[in-house]
């Protein structure tokens, strides 16, 4: 579920639509070029609001970010049970 | 003698055989492996037909092979054209045509890129790969073939054969944004790269025990700094993963664990390390020498960039890609006072190299507060633009106030003023950038300026949209600071009070974060895209 939430938005606001195929969850969005310092920012902006969550300076690294399943388990760690 | 740039590598070789070179994500690669790698590629790029001064391209992400390919390249003779591996097929396609790329030296992970750039008319004929277990196909579409890196390293480890390549041929082309939409490859020799690594060396006292950073891409003329520098003094260069500039701690963190000494780096890169990069909870203090470049640096982040890491020296240098450095300036402590909004000057001309300006009646600037375009005259000037003579001879012009003799200087477009204590060059910004609106010539560096003012604005671009009625509109996008609620009635009413009324924005637009370009400034025509697209709507 979150992993789909997160795709819809990299396609959709960050993308803007112009990627067809799914993104792989263990796809890097980094080296692809997917996410730039720009788009890091607005991606946890979105996941802040969108989970309810406070994502610290000191979290904003590669192994948290570079795939959307790092950041659905990051996510899932960050949320109260 | 060293009189072309690859000689560095090998005198270092000579000297430090054992020293680390390079680098990279926890691993090395001493002087001694680099000169016996680099020699192996040379053979290899001369068994694939590659001739004193051939373009050769590199398209690889920042790694090993990123620094082999270098000097693989120029070893052989030839020329490096460095593609950046994030640009579209497209405009890539365009590049090899345009300079006749015949070799290119890539990477496995590069193979479908590729195949996209590929489906374009391209002179490319064939591929060396990069890594060792590269399963790479034996051919690549259109039939280009693949030379697996097996077989570059049975080539022999000894020197290449010597092309009788001189100091005033190429040694590289960066290709750079060109105002008419096409990029232009600015041509530099090996005469052009010395005469900025040989100021270098000496200024900042580079030593065999200095750890520099490799940050910029390769198609950045940043990266020249690093790379060459370090291989002069038989330094370290730590190449910083690409990824690393979209995670600010990390970068930090790289800085410290690295223990690096010295760091060149762009203003944005910089800035988002005061924002986000837990300056102060790292160890820094091996850090000596801060250098930054390319665009404007803040003062506000500057300062307080200083104030979390005051130990190193800290350098603002400038020189668009045509003269690389040409002008430099240690910051002093009084630049960034508390009540200073100016942005520190871009300094005086560096040793060997001459720098003057020129007013709108083709006399020279020479009292304090005068401003003129700058002009560069020296051997740090580069060849032109590769293939584009009419260009070329916009920007390359013979120098007026040389009467004796034909020399070429490099109009840089970039309004200067003298300084008041008659030495120091201050940035005042583009001669494309002036605008005139409603008949007034305005700057848009100074309304940055005045954004940058408020305390809670933490990035401020301001674009020029072209408007029938009035010359130009004036957009501002604006990026409060985290967590501040900022409106636009605020901006406009703090505008009020630095600017005359025709320089306040008709338009201010409040986003998350500006966009950048692939070298991390502030992308000014994707904003300006952003600002014509809504000119119907904001009325």
């Amino acid at each position: 579920m979150t992993a789909k939430v997160i795709e819809q938005f990299i396609r959709d606001d960050l993308l803007l639509g112009m990627r067809k195929e799914p993104i792989a969850p263990d796809e890097s969005l980094v080296s692809s070029g997917i996410l730039d310092s720009l788009a890091l920012l607005r991606l946890i902006t979105f996941l802040e609001e969108r989970f309810g969550i406070a994502i610290e300076d000191h979290e904003v690294l590669q192994e948290n970010f570079e795939t959307i399943a790092n950041m659905e388990a990051f996510i899932a760690q960050k949320q109260p049970i | 003698m060293a009189y072309l740039i690859q000689h560095l590598l090998s005198e270092s070789a000579q000297r430090y055989p054992h020293h680390e070179a390079a680098r990279f994500k926890q691993q090395s690669l001493t002087y001694r492996q680099l000169d016996e790698i680099t020699n192996r590629v040379a053979r290899a790029l001369h068994r694939e037909g590659v001739r004193r001064g051939d373009r050769v391209g590199i398209y690889v992400h920042k790694s090993f092979a990123s620094l082999i390919a270098i000097f693989g390249i120029l070893k052989a003779g030839a020329v490096y054209v460095p593609l950046d591996p994030n640009a579209p097929a497209k405009r890539l396609a365009y590049i090899t045509r345009n300079c006749d790329i015949r070799i290119l030296f890539s990477a496995t992970n590069k193979l479908r890129d590729l195949d996209a750039m590929l489906e374009y008319e391209t002179p490319i004929e064939a591929v060396l790969m990069a890594d060792q277990e590269a399963q790479a196909p034996a051919q690549l579409g259109g039939g280009v073939r693949v030379v697996p890196w097996y077989r570059i390293m049975a080539e022999s480890s000894a020197p290449p054969p010597d092309l009788g390549v001189i100091e005033t041929d190429l040694a590289y082309i960066l290709y750079t944004s060109g105002s008419t939409g096409d990029p232009k490859g600015v041509m530099i020799s090996h005469r052009t790269i010395f005469t900025f690594i040989n100021w270098c060396y000496d200024t900042f006292a580079i030593e065999a025990n200095d750890r520099l950073t490799s940050h910029a891409p390769l198609h950045f003329d940043l990266s020249t700094f690093d790379i060459f520098v370090a291989m002069k003094a038989g330094a370290t260069v730590v190449l910083v993963p690409e990824q690393l500039s979209v995670f600010p701690v990390q970068l930090v963190r790289l800085l410290q664990d690295e223990r690096i000494t010295v760091t060149y780096l762009v203003p944005s890169i910089l800035s988002m390390m005061v924002n986000y990069g837990q300056l102060s909870k790292h160890d820094l203090s091996a850090l000596r020498l801060v250098l930054f470049a390319g665009e404007v640096f803040p003062i506000k982040y500057l300062r307080a960039l200083m104030h979390m890491v005051p130990h190193p020296d800290y350098y603002n240098l400038y020189g668009p890609t045509e003269t690389n450095v040409c002008t430099y300036y240690k910051v002093q402590q009084s630049d960034i006072a508390p009540d200073r909004t100016r942005p520190v000057p871009i300094g005086k001309a560096c040793e060997n190299m001459e720098v003057f300006a020129v007013k709108e009646d083709g006399s020279l600037v020479t009292e304090p507060g005068e401003e003129g375009e700058l002009w560069v005259r020296g051997s740090c000037v580069a060849q032109g633009y590769w293939g584009d003579p009419e260009k070329t001879a916009r920007a390359f012009v013979r120098n007026p106030y040389q009467p004796f003799f034909e020399e070429v200087a490099y109009r840089t477009g970039d309004i200067v003023t003298l300084a008041e204590d008659r030495t120091n060059w201050m940035y005042i910004g583009r001669r494309d950038h002036m605008i005139k609106s409603r008949g007034y010539r305005i700057e848009l560096g100074e309304i940055e300026a005045a954004l940058y003012a408020h305390p809670h604005i933490e990035e401020a671009a301001v674009v020029a949209v072209p408007d029938d009625l009035i010359g130009n509109r004036l957009d501002a996008y604006i990026v409060p600071e985290d967590g501040y609620h900022l409106s636009v009635e605020i901006v406009r009413a703090h505008c009020a009070q630095y600017l005359p009324h025709y320089m306040i924005p008709e338009r201010i637009e409040l986003l998350e974060a500006l966009p950048k370009t692939s070298t991390g400034k502030t992308d000014r025509t994707g904003l300006k895209k952003m600002a014509v697209g809504t000119k119907g709507a904001s009325v």
